[in-house]
């Protein structure tokens, strides 16, 4: 690369991280990830959590609460950074997979939900809620996916 | 050996006026000699191949070895490299580094975002000779004005910090705790420890205003006192202090090492010596050991 355009690249780097912090607020709106990821560069700006919540569909047929244990929790805790990152775009076909396999359950309903600081009310709060529901068919693929009816985004 | 932004000009080589500059607002107050930005890249590539290293043996990822292994190859030829006066073969090394950690670690934290960012940047000016030793350190040092301004600005959009709702938050951490409780009154400090985590949770008392408000004012104040030349030499004082403030609290020493060193090129003088170089690896093998002795303890 010549000086020319190193000199180019590094100043249009320079500008571009210049004005980064005002699409980088809206995207981490739009798609509801961590203002702390996607190159956030500042820390400790604000208070971000991924909830998440996990019901299986036990052997008798009825919906038990999972309580994250090893394998299980592992592949949440996964789930929660890619999460951070990708916010909603990020859905967890992958972990139903694993858990799937883990909990060898043929149901499960995931709630996912953002908590959120409200800096000016100082309140930690609920800001958006997503319901995932999985099966599985008996040729051993998972269908399933994001339930739209916000009604029923409550654990 | 010595280069400025404008002494990067080579003949026939139609620099864009406005591109050089916004890099030269951001030249030292000495030129920038080739060995300084190489002791500089010596040491960024060790920081990064040390933090590979202890996040390998945290999370039992193989990845993180090899990419480890490939900035402390990086490290060592930017060492060796730079007696020739020209880094060609090490720099790329940062290539594969960056590359194997983003793919095990898809969800970048902000300064390894940033970071891995620089290590690019550098391993695309390729062969880093003296003549341009200057427009590189002129992108790191804009990268320490970035850095403070997109931390404080950051703060002010997100608004926590006004009422102090973002350090109330921080009652139950240890880290932050100790800060705390020198600054708010007692009944303060015990009322938030006892509140609904939910919240809301402010702060009432003028000594937990002032600390909140504090914060992304001296970023912010760092960032301008950086980016104005006629008050660089404070900005660096300031600036070196805030981070030392930060770390006091946040831990993150690491961090705050690699940034104070990257602080110090305004000041490349600082690097003549070996001082800089002994302490940087002294204060890594420091780190190290405190994790081992200590694991948990967050400092990188």
């Amino acid at each position: 690369m010549s000086d020319a355009w190193l000199q180019r690249l590094y100043a249009t780097i320079v500008v571009g991280l210049l004005v980064w912090p005002v699409p980088h607020y809206y995207l981490t709106d739009a798609i509801g990830s961590d203002p702390w990821k996607n190159l956030g560069l500042a820390m400790y700006t604000t208070n971000f959590d991924v909830r998440v919540a996990i019901r299986h569909r036990t052997s008798e047929g009825t919906w038990s609460r999972l309580r994250p244990q090893d394998e299980s929790f592992e592949a949440i805790k996964e789930f929660v950074e890619y999460r951070r990152t990708r916010g909603h775009l990020h859905e967890p076909d992958d972990l139903a997979r694993t858990l799937a396999e883990v909990l060898d359950t043929d149901g499960l309903r995931i709630f996912v939900a953002n908590q959120i600081l409200d800096g000016e009310r100082g309140v930690f709060e609920i800001v958006r809620h997503e319901r995932f529901e999985y099966t599985l068919l008996p040729d051993g693929t998972l269908r399933g996916g994001r339930l739209e009816s916000p009604d029923d985004a409550t654990p | 050996m010595e280069s400025t932004i404008a002494d990067s000009r080579t003949p026939g080589d139609d620099v864009p006026e406005a591109s050089s500059r916004i890099l030269r607002f951001m030249d030292g107050d000495r030129a920038d000699d080739f060995r300084t930005l190489s002791t500089f890249l010596t040491l960024l590539a060790l920081h990064v191949g040390l933090r590979h290293l202890h996040l390998g043996i945290r999370e039992a990822e193989p990845a993180f070895f090899v990419s480890s292994a490939l900035a402390l190859a990086a490290a060592a030829g930017c060492a060796l490299e730079a007696r020739r006066d020209a880094l060609k073969w090490s720099l790329p090394l940062l290539v594969g580094t960056v590359a194997l950690f983003a793919s095990h670690k898809p969800a970048l934290g902000n300064h390894a975002a940033l970071e891995s960012l620089l290590l690019l940047a550098v391993a695309l000016a390729v062969p880093v000779t003296a003549a341009r030793a200057g427009t590189i350190a002129a992108l790191f040092r804009w990268s320490c004005v970035l850095l403070f301004l997109h931390s404080g600005v950051q703060k002010i959009i997100y608004g926590a910090y006004f009422n102090g709702s973002f350090l109330a938050r921080r009652i139950h951490d240890d880290r932050f705790a100790w800060v705390l409780d020198l600054a708010l009154p007692r009944a303060e400090f015990v009322a938030l420890h006892t509140a609904d985590p939910l919240g809301p949770m402010v702060f009432e008392s003028v000594g937990g205003l002032l600390l909140s408000n504090a914060v992304y004012l001296s970023e912010v104040g760092c960032a301008l006192l950086l980016s104005i030349p006629a008050t660089r030499r404070l900005g660096l004082v300031a600036s070196i202090l805030t981070v030392i403030g930060i770390e006091v609290v946040a831990r993150e020493v690491g961090f705050g090492l690699m940034f104070i060193l990257m602080l110090l090129l305004f000041r490349p003088q600082t690097y003549a010596g070996r001082g800089v170089v002994a302490f940087v690896i002294g204060a890594h093998l420091a780190l190290g050991v405190t994790e081992l002795l200590a694991p948990g303890v967050l400092l990188w």
